[in-house]
């Protein structure tokens, strides 16, 4: 349940899944991290899933609408680590994340977050990475 | 019994509610890495059977999955899950099987998407009766 | 029934030594190049043990597991792998159980009477039978093997993984993508990615012939899925023909960035990963 640390660190929150969850699980972990930006006003959230060994489509969903709403209040999520083995199965089973920005560890998820705030209002939702200076 | 060539002893777990899944999860995994299954392989299998196991908690509000080792041809091995529930049933099976097809307000692609990541999948239901899922990875 | 098995074992051992010189006359004759393979005296040595065990079956042939009996199917599989090896074909692997026949009904024709000689051969007609399948079940099996060797040893040379530049990798694609070659080259290409935690992956189309709707769809996964990675996927070699198809068959990349020439693609990906070329 509450097993997952939400952490913050300067302008953004992290949060690394650490464990398996189930559904119900999932479900309270979303609404908390909402209610973390709206108690904190990040303009950043990263996931770290290199732990998370499962994604099916429950938790796959799940992220993307996550994402989603936490746009809707202003927030950018980068999610990294996903081990290839659950990318393939991803792909495989037709689950489509492309509105998801990713990055491929912490480090470059923290870069690509801040890029992609600072950068918010002169691009808008275009992909932040393809910024040219 | 379902299949012949069961080789092994069987496991059985019931599942009615989302930790149960968790625990099946856990058994599959456990039961592929024995068995030297890829990486990939059991990420794939493990993820149809979450796939498969909700659908029973959400349909059905629960069931039974069975394991078991089964022998093919050439010396190959398998592992066979089954999902067994006494739900109502699907009425149109093709239907339930398409993509973006859901009754639950899902993603609609448990059933299809869990066929596609297996190398086996077989399903009978009988609507007011039930449904039987069993798919098969070979190694 | 039993008896008369009993009694084909005894005339067999009794002329084992006459068996025994046919056999290896007709292979001479019938089977040169798998004599030739194995060697004329191990050929002997063979064909003297599976003789010795065959006597042994004889009398309850229906016993399979009979040691006697395992032992024969064991010379025969060893036998039937090796033949494999040296490309001997499967109709001198087959000569070489069924012309035991050519050699044992002639002492049969020689000891028996009409009605006995009729069952004598269909029993050991049966037997030999059984042996030869197994010898084919073999010889398939070894041949299976080593064409799925060989499948997995060209998989592993038909997709390199190039490291171009620091944290950019490349993949030259060359013939046909259908899609277990996407499925393999997903695999290599997102191992590449995890261990070289590369930001930027090139796929070089230059070696792909045509580019069809299914060929881009192929793409397209494998750009989704460096992309669900962290990594971005730039795709090289769009020549002016390949980009007309596409357009004209009205595909639609999904936002994968494309470039017509390896350079312009390297230097995109320099860019992304805020990188110059000294």
């Amino acid at each position: 349940m509450g097993d997952v640390t939400i952490l913050k660190i300067g302008n953004n929150i992290i949060v690394p899944i650490q464990t398996e969850l189930h559904d119900n699980a999932a479900r309270e972990l979303q609404t908390e991290i909402l209610r973390r930006i709206e108690r904190t006003g990040v303009k950043g959230l990263l996931i770290d899933v290199s732990a998370v060994n499962i994604v099916d489509s429950f938790l796959g969903r799940l992220l993307v609408e996550t994402a989603k709403m936490v746009r809707l209040m202003g927030t950018e999520t980068v999610l990294v680590g996903m081990k290839k083995e659950v990318v393939l199965t991803l792909i495989q089973l037709g689950l489509k994340m492309q509105d998801l920005h990713t990055a491929l560890n912490i480090e470059d998820g923290l870069a690509l977050l801040e890029t992609m705030v600072s950068n918010r209002f002169l691009q808008g939702r275009s992909h932040a990475k393809f910024k040219t200076e | 019994m379902p299949n012949s060539r069961q080789n092994s002893e069987s496991f059985e777990i019931m599942i009615s509610n989302f930790e149960d899944i968790i625990l099946a999860r856990q058994k599959v995994k456990f039961l592929m890495g024995e068995m030297c299954f890829s990486l990939l392989a059991q990420t794939r299998i493990v993820t149809a059977v979450s796939e498969l196991a909700r659908n029973m908690v959400t349909h059905a509000g629960q069931g039974k999955m069975t394991l078991f080792q089964v022998d093919g041809k050439r010396k190959t091995r398998g592992l066979k899950c089954i999902f067994e529930d006494k739900g109502p049933g699907i009425q149109n099976i093709d239907e339930a099987m398409q993509e973006g097809f859901s009754t639950a307000n899902s993603l609609g692609l448990g059933l299809g998407g869990a066929k596609k990541l297996c190398n086996e999948f077989k399903i009978e239901s009988v609507p007011g009766k039930g449904t039987s899922i069993s798919i098969i990875e070979w190694l | 029934m039993k008896a008369l098995n009993k009694e084909v074992s005894l005339l067999l051992s009794k002329h084992r030594e006459k068996i025994f010189e046919l056999w290896n006359k007709q292979l001479i004759l019938r089977a040169r190049s798998l004599v030739e393979a194995v060697g004329i005296d191990e050929t002997k040595q063979m064909t003297l043990d599976i003789l010795g065990h065959f006597i042994n079956v004889m009398p309850d042939q229906d016993d399979q597991a009979n040691d006697s009996y395992q032992k024969v199917l064991k010379i025969l599989a060893a036998m039937s792998r090796k033949m494999t090896l040296q490309n001997i074909t499967p109709s001198e692997t087959a000569i070489f159980v069924f012309s035991m026949k050519n050699s044992i009904f002639p002492v049969l024709q020689d000891e028996f009477d009409e009605k006995k000689l009729a069952d004598a051969i269909m029993a050991v007609n049966q037997l030999i039978d059984l042996l030869g399948i197994n010898t084919f079940e073999t010889y398939l099996e070894s041949r299976e093997e080593i064409i799925n060797e060989q499948q997995q040893a060209f998989k592993e040379v038909s997709v390199p993984v190039v490291k171009v530049w620091d944290r950019i990798i490349m993949i030259p694609l060359i013939g046909m993508l259908d899609s277990e070659r996407t499925q393999m080259m997903m695999e290599i290409l997102l191992e590449a990615l995890e261990n070289s935690q590369s930001k930027v992956a090139i796929l070089d189309i230059s070696g792909i012939p045509v580019v069809d709707t299914l060929v881009a769809r192929h793409l397209i996964t494998a750009a989704s899925a460096a992309q669900l990675m962290g990594a971005e996927c730039i795709i090289t070699g769009v020549r002016a023909r390949i980009a007309q198809t596409l357009v004209q068959l009205g595909v639609d990349l999904g936002g994968v960035v494309t470039r017509t020439t390896m350079a312009d693609g390297l230097q995109l990906a320099l860019e992304l990963t805020d990188q110059q070329m000294h």
